[in-house]
């Protein structure tokens, strides 16, 4: 039988999955659906606990979750839609124009 | 079988599609392959919901992230229709993730210890009948949560404002 | 030698009657300073001012209000002797057991100021209009001596020494804004603060002198305080009577502090009549006056006043001599007639000081105002040598002038000989004879330069070059009446000792006290001989050394003379001693102080910054996965805190 230990860790592989995405991929796709997948892990820990605590606030944070994750979608896609137009490139490391 | 061993062999199944297919996913050299390996995740994801009970969740990552922002997703990576020599030059994707995995690792077992302190192997208790459905979560979701439920159609609704005055601008 | 408090008890039962007119004379100015401001404000910015016409009647009528409210009530309080008009305008303080209002009192002494100041005040608005005339600041200058009216009135009627203070100030704010009224000149703007320094100088002391009343008596109205003086010993009485002279001195121009009048005379010419001639500068006397029951028991502080009035009046007296601006040689004989007022409160001649205060206003006026017509006609020329043979040009000044000089001088039956021979009658009869010497000096001195002033302006012929124009009616106006003044004022107080009507004497003594000078008719008779003879012989000299003067005379030269031009001193003193070891400090301040440590301190920080910005700014590489680093080394960090912090067992081997 599972417990919340097992749950909590398959939430911490996802995020650090998505976290080594996020920081060695150039594509800014891949940078998105890395951020996805940390959010992802973010969300499976929500629902253990709430689980284990027999609280249902935890689903109630998970949904929120899954409503900005939809509102970065567009807000993302749109950017890099932008950004291919102008540049036509996808590669983060092109786009420094914030150098200090 | 016993139903205890069912949930664990479920358990054991949906973790291991998720890791992998989260591996996968930060793997892949194109984006549509990736975000199809997430897609993967997602599902597997929303059966480990349906393993703590959270039935409303379960049917909304389906739904919701899996079908619609997903589909969104993969339509937008398909409408730019990317080929090989603009994407921006990776070699070695799959070592230069494993390289950044191994530098994360104590940090991941920092974070492992601290969940086995913590709960060490606390068992789930069992819930009432229609915990997680939608009933009780909505009833939540418009009492409790009230205010930040309005604040979130907010937000989504300055995102739909922002997508549209970000497609509008011409370079 | 002094009179008691016994002997000054009210001859006349006080009946006292409210009325809320009596507040009017003091708030109408202060309204129409009010309008007059907020239309200064207004026309500021603009090209085209607003109409002259407009603005002067308007800033002439609420003083003619005013002096047709306090003539009312005065000649109300003529018809029933011991009546005393009050007026309550409700609280101003209330600190648990102690409450001061704002309350106003008219007694025999404030309707007599009050009358003198609203009526010569508004003769001085009058004559302001033309002589303001094409001035930007039009609307500015009525604005501030209505102010100015208006807080001198407060001096004079607020029924406590607190509403008395702020009058006080009142009236040396003002006086500071008019010496400065042309601003944009260093020299007269310096003046200004000259003039603010030195009454604040003054007003220190009478600050500190309040404070001490209020913890002797816990009272600051009159009333109260000199019902709770009534057992305070003397030498406490002397301690407060001196702080309170200090502010006098300061207000009235005496020595040390008399250095800000002469320079006061940057600002026109009519403020210098009302302001620097008439009324402000005799506050101090007035307070003196007022608190006549402080003074009379302190034989030391009141002969010190004496004394510094005696050594002013002689010392401005001869600076007089050597000034060759019309109105500087006005400005020292203010001074000189200023030491006058204090030798007679000194002596405890309350009446024969305010008697002087009172004829002094009309003659001084009338000078100043010849002085400004003169100025006005010659387009602000003032040096005495460059004028000459005005009598035909300007005949209503000659003649305002003429009548003033001689009631200054003291020749009977002008007004100034009659003021003034009661206050040396009175230095005679307390015994005080080398003060008495000394004001006879001063009289002779006095009617030498004023002759000299007289002749080298309208004697001889012209020597300026200037095109001298006529006098407008505006102006000829008020120096006829305050030529009748200097002739008609001194009637008023009529020598008793010679058995005839003293009215001002009488009319006073409800509030000195009765105060019977006996002496010796015949000795009376002599004494006034000398001091005309002394006088008319000023007046020989100056008409034989300038009656029929050419050109301008050689500047007399030598030691005294030398001294003379210096003014004995005082400013170099000042200077050296004060001025420059402030300003040193000033500048020591500035450079350690300002420079090095605020400044050093600020721009210490922003090198500081830099340094930091140049090393930071190269962690902006504008790379997200760059950035994405740097999260994860927050989120380390910030982990690492956390499990330390909440989980202390995590780290455990």
């Amino acid at each position: 039988m599972p417990g919340i230990t097992h749950y909590l860790t398959v939430s911490a592989l996802l995020f650090f999955l998505g976290l080594a995405g996020f920081i060695s991929r150039k594509n800014m796709f891949m940078i998105f659906l890395s951020v996805e997948l940390m959010l992802n892990g973010i969300n499976l820990s929500f629902v253990a606990f709430s689980r284990f605590f027999q609280a249902l606030d935890g689903h109630v944070f998970a949904f929120f979750v899954i409503a900005i994750a939809a509102a970065e979608a567009g807000i993302s896609l749109a950017m890099i839609i932008l950004l291919y137009k102008n540049r036509q490139t996808i590669d983060v490391d092109r786009f420094n124009i914030m150098k200090g | 079988m016993k139903p205890i061993m069912e949930t664990t062999i479920y358990f054991i199944i949906f973790a291991s599609i998720a890791v992998l297919g989260g591996f996968s996913t930060i793997t892949r050299r194109h984006p549509l392959s990736a975000a199809l390996s997430l897609v993967v995740t997602l599902i597997a994801l929303a059966g480990l919901y349906a393993l703590l009970a959270a039935d409303f969740l379960f049917v909304i990552q389906i739904l919701v992230y899996a079908g619609a922002i997903m589909a969104l997703m993969i339509f937008v990576i398909m409408l730019l229709n990317l080929k090989q020599s603009e994407m921006p030059p990776e070699e070695q994707i799959e070592k230069r993730v494993l390289v950044t995995l191994a530098l994360l690792a104590p940090l991941f077992f920092l974070v492992q210890t601290a969940i086995v302190r913590q709960f060490g192997d606390a068992a789930f208790q069992p819930v009432a009948e229609g915990f997680g459905s939608i009933k009780p979560v909505g009833m939540l979701l418009y009492q409790t949560y009230f205010l930040p439920f309005e604040i979130i159609s907010i937000l989504l609704l300055v995102a739909l404002v922002g997508v549209v005055a970000l497609a509008k601008r011409r370079a | 030698m002094f009179t008691t408090i016994a002997d000054l008890h009210q001859t006349t039962p006080i009946s006292s009657q409210s009325s809320l007119l009596l507040s009017l004379i003091v708030l109408l100015p202060i309204l129409g300073a009010l309008i007059l401001g907020s239309m200064a404000l207004w026309s500021q910015p603009r090209e085209q001012g607003l109409s002259e016409k407009m603005l002067g009647a308007l800033g002439t009528l609420t003083p003619a209000l005013s002096a047709l409210l306090a003539l009312y009530l005065f000649a109300q309080q003529l018809g029933q002797p011991g009546l005393q008009w009050t007026a309550n305008l409700g609280t101003w303080i209330k600190v648990s057991l102690f409450e001061l209002s704002f309350g106003f009192m008219m007694d025999p002494l404030s309707g007599l100021m009050t009358v003198m100041i609203t009526c010569i005040g508004t003769l001085i608005h009058l004559f302001s209009i033309s002589y303001m005339h094409g001035d930007r600041g039009f609307a500015r200058y009525f604005a501030c001596l209505n102010l100015f009216l208006g807080a001198m009135l407060l001096l004079i009627l607020s029924d406590n020494i607190v509403g008395l203070f702020v009058g006080w100030e009142g009236v040396g704010v003002c006086s500071f804004l008019l010496i400065g009224f042309w601003f944009s000149d260093a020299q007269k703007a310096g003046a200004g603060t000259k003039a603010f320094v030195a009454n604040r100088v003054g007003d220190f002391g009478f600050l500190l002198g309040i404070l001490f009343l209020f913890l002797e008596t816990s009272h600051f109205d009159f009333a109260g305080l000199q019902a709770g003086l009534a057992e305070t010993p003397e030498s406490r009485l002397a301690v407060i009577a001196f702080l309170l002279l200090i502010g006098a001195l300061g207000k009235s121009a005496q020595i040390p502090l008399h250095v800000w009048l002469p320079d006061a005379m940057a600002g026109p010419t009519p403020v210098s009549a009302l302001i620097h001639a008439a009324t402000m500068v005799t506050a101090g006397v007035y307070m003196i006056a007022r608190l006549h029951f402080i003074y009379s028991q302190t034989p030391s502080i009141s002969l010190l006043i004496v004394l510094i009035g005696a050594l002013t009046a002689l010392m401005a007296a001869s600076i007089a001599l050597v000034q060759n601006d019309i109105k500087k040689v006005l400005a020292y004989s203010t001074v000189s007639q200023l030491g006058y007022m204090f030798m007679a409160v000194g002596a405890g001649a309350y009446v024969a000081g305010i008697f002087h205060v009172f004829t002094h206003a009309f003659f001084k006026a009338a000078l100043f105002l010849g002085a400004g017509a003169i100025i006005h006609a010659l387009h602000h020329e003032q040096d005495l040598m460059k004028m000459g043979g005005l009598r035909k040009k300007l005949p209503i000044t000659h003649l305002s002038m003429l009548i003033s000089c001689l009631a200054i001088a003291g020749i009977p039956p002008f007004a100034g000989f009659f003021s003034k021979d009661e206050i040396l009658w009175s230095l005679w009869n307390e015994g005080l004879y080398l003060f008495w010497g000394m004001g006879l000096l001063t009289a002779g001195l006095t009617a030498f330069y004023m002759f000299r002033l007289y002749f080298l302006a309208f004697g001889s012929s012209y020597r300026g070059q200037a095109e001298i124009s006529a006098e407008p009616l505006l102006m000829k106006l008020p120096l006829l009446v305050l030529g009748a003044g200097a002739v008609l004022s001194g009637f008023l107080g009529l020598p008793a000792v010679l058995g005839l009507p003293n009215w001002m004497e009488h009319w006073l003594s409800q509030v000195f006290g009765a105060h019977h000078v006996a002496g010796n008719m015949g000795l009376a008779l002599m004494l006034m001989g000398v001091s005309v003879l002394v006088a008319s012989a000023g007046i020989l000299v100056a008409l034989k050394k300038y009656a029929r003067l050419q050109s301008a005379p050689a500047a007399a030269t030598g030691p005294l003379a030398n001294m003379l031009h210096q003014k004995y001193g005082f400013d170099l003193l000042y200077d050296a001693v004060l001025v420059r070891p402030l300003r040193r400090m000033g500048t020591l301040g500035w450079q350690i102080v300002e420079r090095l440590m605020i400044d050093g301190a600020i721009t210490f920080g922003l090198w500081a910054y830099k340094v930091a910005a140049l090393m930071l700014r190269q962690l902006q590489t504008g790379s997200i996965r760059a950035y994405g680093h740097y999260l994860l080394l927050g989120l380390t960090a910030l982990a690492y805190l956390y499990f330390t912090l909440h989980l202390p067992g995590v780290f455990r081997p």
